[in-house]
């Protein structure tokens, strides 16, 4: 086998896409493995990712003969150092091979009918890619975050999500993991209880096959501790349109739908049925009568009718529909607590857009559209059971009412996750309360005054592993429970049977959290 | 009061002087910009890239831009490679490898602007980076078990 293209960075400066403060550090090696081999010869007919694989098999072979830690980053979107480790860390942005649609003989016998639907996406494939090259097979993700430069592998290690509560977050639909482990062995896992892929698959990439739900459901939200995750495989959907429906209310006239789901008096255009994404924007500082400090977003999948509807032009400055952490680095810390809740008012309108008494058709890859860094911008994520949302909006509104700071509130549903350490795990429907906005120093206080107010008020949580968290990271897997916790652990150690191997594929994050061992 | 510093400030001056050319010498520029290419239809979103591996150099024109190179366009060892002689050890490639850039920054940072201002536009540089797309397309799942893959 020719060598893989794996260019290599010394002491290589490293940061995520906001440049949130803390994040990241100094890389000792960066290696940037490409799906191309090192003497130009050609690919593998039928398999392009083969380079990029034989790179990351590569790479960890050197990282286990080195005793160095590896982990995979990918476009660096999370808003920890969940992705970074100092020793080497692997750029997957260019391992973006995608396989649309497979043989009936390739997938399990209950999926054969719909095997056409099955995608295998290399590791570092994003978000966008997958929307575009997805669409143009009259296919579509089943659910994806608020933003669309994530990849694929990444999102789905941290639990991301938007707001289907049908469905759940992205590694809800995940079928299959293809994993470089010890040795740069590669598995394929799957549920023992939902087998997605068959022998023949396997057999054709050329791993090891492992049906073992634990395992699975550990490493679906692994965040990098269960070796370099090298691509995954899903079922799309036949290709639907989002309709966008965006508007402005009090906040009285939008706790019942937040705190219950009961979308009467919301005024939506499908009445009082639960759209399939129902997301409150709050402004904090906005919560009397007439201010208008509540967006309701919501989203209804409708049928894909060729040709469907096209991008709306820009004048090629401004992003329609962006994430809110976009907005962070527009807000100051320093206005006034009057100032601060008008000015808070003007970016939300700039960024959620309220389009009642209309509603905007768009393809789902333009409805969750492109994002720009904002130099700094940070967010902490918290999971809750449904019935103690209006516990925790008391909670942040006492937090927010003592330390004003830049940032929204957005609420969002989704439905719960079997991913042990997925922070969506409340069932039936998790409310995730959201808070983006500048890195500052009032910022983190409030954070954590935050943290400490949902303890003191003993509401089930669970934190974003994409996200800020406590400052006393000890306490992160408290709200996840030693049931779930322990059957993560034994899962890794199982599958990861060295204290070598389990140290390799572990960083400070896990360190801190006890999760290394 | 006269005008005259107490000690203390005496003292701190340099201090805060250092502190200022630090914090100079820290800002990436006072101007940017940028330009993104898009994908094709349906969505034409932005193409996706690798910010973390930007490619960066710094672009001089002289004599008021009567002697430039303008276009930059460089091609790099595969893996980096090189034998004693600096030749390329496995051939060579760009830096994109093939894929073309999707973003491409322009950058003018503050010694630069100065450079040009000091020289009265004599020497005159700027900062340019792009940043390579990532995006590779698609192509279909093996669908036979005997024929091709």
């Amino acid at each position: 086998m020719p060598l893989p293209q794996i260019d290599i960075k010394a002491n290589h400066p490293w940061d995520n896409w906001h440049s949130s403060s803390g994040v990241g550090g100094g890389v000792a090696k960066y290696f940037i493995p490409w799906n191309d081999w090192a003497d130009n010869s050609p690919t593998p007919a039928g398999k392009p990712f083969a380079p990029g694989l034989a790179g990351l098999k590569s790479i960890v072979q050197q990282a286990e003969a080195a005793s160095k830690r590896v982990r995979a980053a990918g476009s660096g979107w999370s808003l920890n150092s969940c992705a970074f480790v100092q020793d080497y860390l692997v750029d997957t942005s260019n391992l973006s091979a995608l396989l649309i649609g497979f043989g009936p003989a390739f997938v399990s016998a209950a999926d054969q009918a719909q095997s056409d639907q099955f995608v295998f996406a290399q590791c570092g494939t994003q978000i966008k890619t997958l929307n575009q090259e997805l669409a143009k097979q009259q296919l579509a993700l089943p659910t994806m975050g608020a933003s669309n430069g994530q990849t694929i592998v990444g999102a789905m290690s941290t639990a991301t999500h938007g707001s289907a509560n049908t469905i759940g977050g992205i590694p809800d639909y995940i079928l299959g993991l293809h994993v470089v482990a010890e040795g740069g062995q590669d598995y394929w896992i799957e549920r023992a209880s939902r087998p997605a892929m068959s022998a023949a698959f396997v057999s054709w990439l050329g791993a090891k096959l492992i049906r073992d739900d634990d395992l699975f459901l550990s490493a679906v939200v692994g965040f990098g501790s269960f070796g370099l995750i090298h691509a995954v495989a899903f079922k799309a959907e036949p290709l639907y349109v989002l309709d966008l429906f965006v508007r402005q209310l009090d906040y009285d006239q939008v706790v019942p739908a937040a705190t219950m789901l009961d979308m009467r008096g919301l005024g939506l255009p499908d009445g009082d049925t639960l759209p399939f994404h129902f997301e409150i924007v709050f402004n904090p500082y906005k919560r009397g009568a007439g201010q208008g400090g509540a967006f309701v977003r919501v989203l209804y999948k409708r049928p894909f009718v060729a040709p469907g509807p096209n991008p709306l032009p820009t004048d090629g400055t401004s992003i329609r529909g962006r994430d809110l952490v976009s907005i962070a680095g527009l807000f100051s810390e320093h206005l006034p607590g009057p100032l601060l809740g008008d000015f808070l008012q003007g970016q939300l309108n700039s960024a959620v857009q309220p389009t009642a008494p209309n509603s905007v058709l768009a393809l789902p890859g333009v409805a969750f559209g492109d994002s720009n860094p904002t130099g700094g911008g940070t967010s902490v994520e918290i999971g809750i059971p449904i019935n103690r949302v209006a516990d925790a909006l008391k909670a942040v509104w006492s937090v927010t009412d003592a330390n004003p700071f830049g940032a929204p509130v957005a609420l969002r549903y989704v439905k719960c996750s079997d991913a042990l350490l997925a922070h969506t795990f409340f069932p039936p429907i998790t409310c995730t309360i959201e808070m983006p906005g500048v890195d500052s120093g009032a910022a983190r206080t409030a954070h954590q005054a935050m943290f400490n107010a949902f303890k003191a008020a003993n509401i089930p949580h669970a934190f974003h592993w994409g996200q800020q968290a406590p400052q006393d990271f000890s306490t992160v897997l408290t709200g996840f429970g030693q049931g779930r916790v322990n059957r993560w652990l034994a899962a890794r150690h199982n599958f990861l049977k060295s204290a070598a191997g389990r140290h390799m594929f572990s960083n400070d994050l896990l360190d801190a959290c006890g999760l290394s061992a | 009061m006269s005008g005259a510093l107490r000690p203390s400030t005496r003292a701190r001056l340099p201090f805060a002087l250092l502190c200022c050319a630090l914090s100079a010498s820290t800002l990436t520029g006072c101007y940017h910009y940028a330009v993104a290419a898009r994908e094709g239809p349906p969505n034409n979103q932005m193409l996706p890239f690798d910010r973390t591996n930007p490619q960066t150099k710094t672009q001089w024109q002289f004599a008021w831009g009567l002697s430039n190179k303008p276009v930059y366009a460089p091609i790099v060892c595969t893996n980096d490679a090189k034998d004693a002689n600096g030749n390329c050890l496995y051939g060579s490639i760009d830096p994109c490898h093939g894929k073309g850039i999707a973003l491409y920054e322009v950058n003018v940072p503050w010694y630069l602007l100065l450079t040009t201002g000091v020289t009265l536009g004599i020497v005159s540089g700027v900062r340019t980076t792009f940043y390579c797309s990532t995006a590779q397309g698609s192509q279909s799942g093996p669908q036979s078990i005997s024929g091709p893959h």
